[in-house]
């Protein structure tokens, strides 16, 4: 159903999928990306990089950094997604700096998890309104946004 | 719900493509920026020889990645307007250094690539699976490089 009012839930839900599993896994082999390299995405990235290497400052700020602000920005948008109206204090997402070899381990799984989390939030909502839709939207963009800087910063390592 | 308000995700959209280029902010702030740290507000204080500057281990200057940003723009536009045609990706990449008069010129017709994009959007009348997924790109596209910009802006 496509009247001029009214989109495809399927056409946006679909769309907007395919857009955040290019940013977070890449483009899949031999498939066309709306945005990026082949085998350029968030987890593919991160997966390639050691603690040491994410540790190291670059300009004032690490990979770690930026990593786990991501995270930080998936979890409470998703809780917002789920009726969190508690104010957020973004400050708390720029807390880790450093990390070692476990650390890492453990952020790159609770990226994955935070992912997994994103998806399922999305495949759960039965009325997209504004609020979701800019929610899903945003989650898109600031993803977009620091994986672009934690690449900047892996090719000066 | 099988459909959504076309209404509800146009203005998304526009609200995140605003912030992304013009650093617009609504009453509860931003919605994934720091204030003024959108591209155009960005590329405001950045001279031609800044902007060529090759640095980092990329080697890329503020000036290619500008060009970048607008040939895709270019490109998306086009696509959203139904006219296919194929790009070489390659020759979006082929300014890197500027002088004063190429720089005023190019973020010209950064700002004229981004105009004809907000018309596009305005102009849609039905969002279909095509141009929710063009514009989607062209968002988070606009983004990622807006990123790699402000991360090269710290080392010229």
């Amino acid at each position: 159903m496509n009247d001029n009012n009214y989109i495809s839930k399927e056409d946006f839900l679909k769309d907007v999928l395919v857009i955040l599993r290019e940013t977070f896994e890449g483009s899949p082999e031999g498939q066309g990306s709306a945005y990026l390299d082949h085998g350029i995405g968030v987890l593919p990235t991160i997966d390639k990089l050691s603690a040491e290497q994410v540790s190291r400052e670059i300009n004032g700020i690490t990979i770690a950094a930026h990593t786990e602000h991501a995270k930080f920005y998936l979890d409470r948008i998703t809780e917002f997604m789920k009726g969190r109206t508690e104010k957020v204090n973004w400050e708390q997402s720029w807390l880790i700096e450093t990390v070692n070899d476990e650390e890492w381990n453990a952020l790159r799984d609770a990226v994955r998890k935070s992912y997994d989390n994103v998806l399922r939030s999305f495949a759960e909502i039965e009325t997209w309104n504004q609020d979701n839709i800019g929610d899903a939207v945003a989650i898109v963009a600031h993803t977009a946004y620091h994986l672009g800087a934690i690449r900047h910063i892996a090719k000066g390592l | 719900m099988k459909t959504i308000n076309q209404e509800d995700f146009t203005k998304s959209l526009a609200a995140l493509l605003k912030e992304t280029f013009e650093s617009t902010n609504t009453a509860f702030g931003t919605m994934y920026l720091d204030q003024n740290t959108g591209l155009f507000a960005t590329l405001e204080n950045i001279n031609a020889e800044q902007a060529s500057r090759a640095v980092g281990g990329a080697g890329t200057t503020i000036a290619a990645h500008c060009e970048h940003v607008r040939f895709y723009l270019d490109f998306l536009n086009n696509y959203m307007k139904e006219d296919f045609k194929m790009a070489d990706w390659k020759d979006s990449w082929k300014v890197s250094t500027v002088t004063d008069a190429e720089w005023t010129a190019l973020c010209g017709q950064l700002h004229k690539a981004y105009q004809n994009v907000t018309d596009t959007f305005e102009e849609v009348e039905t969002w279909n699976d095509f141009k929710i997924s063009g514009a989607m790109g062209i968002l988070a596209h606009s983004a990622y490089h807006l990123s790699a910009i402000r991360q090269i802006l710290k080392m010229v």
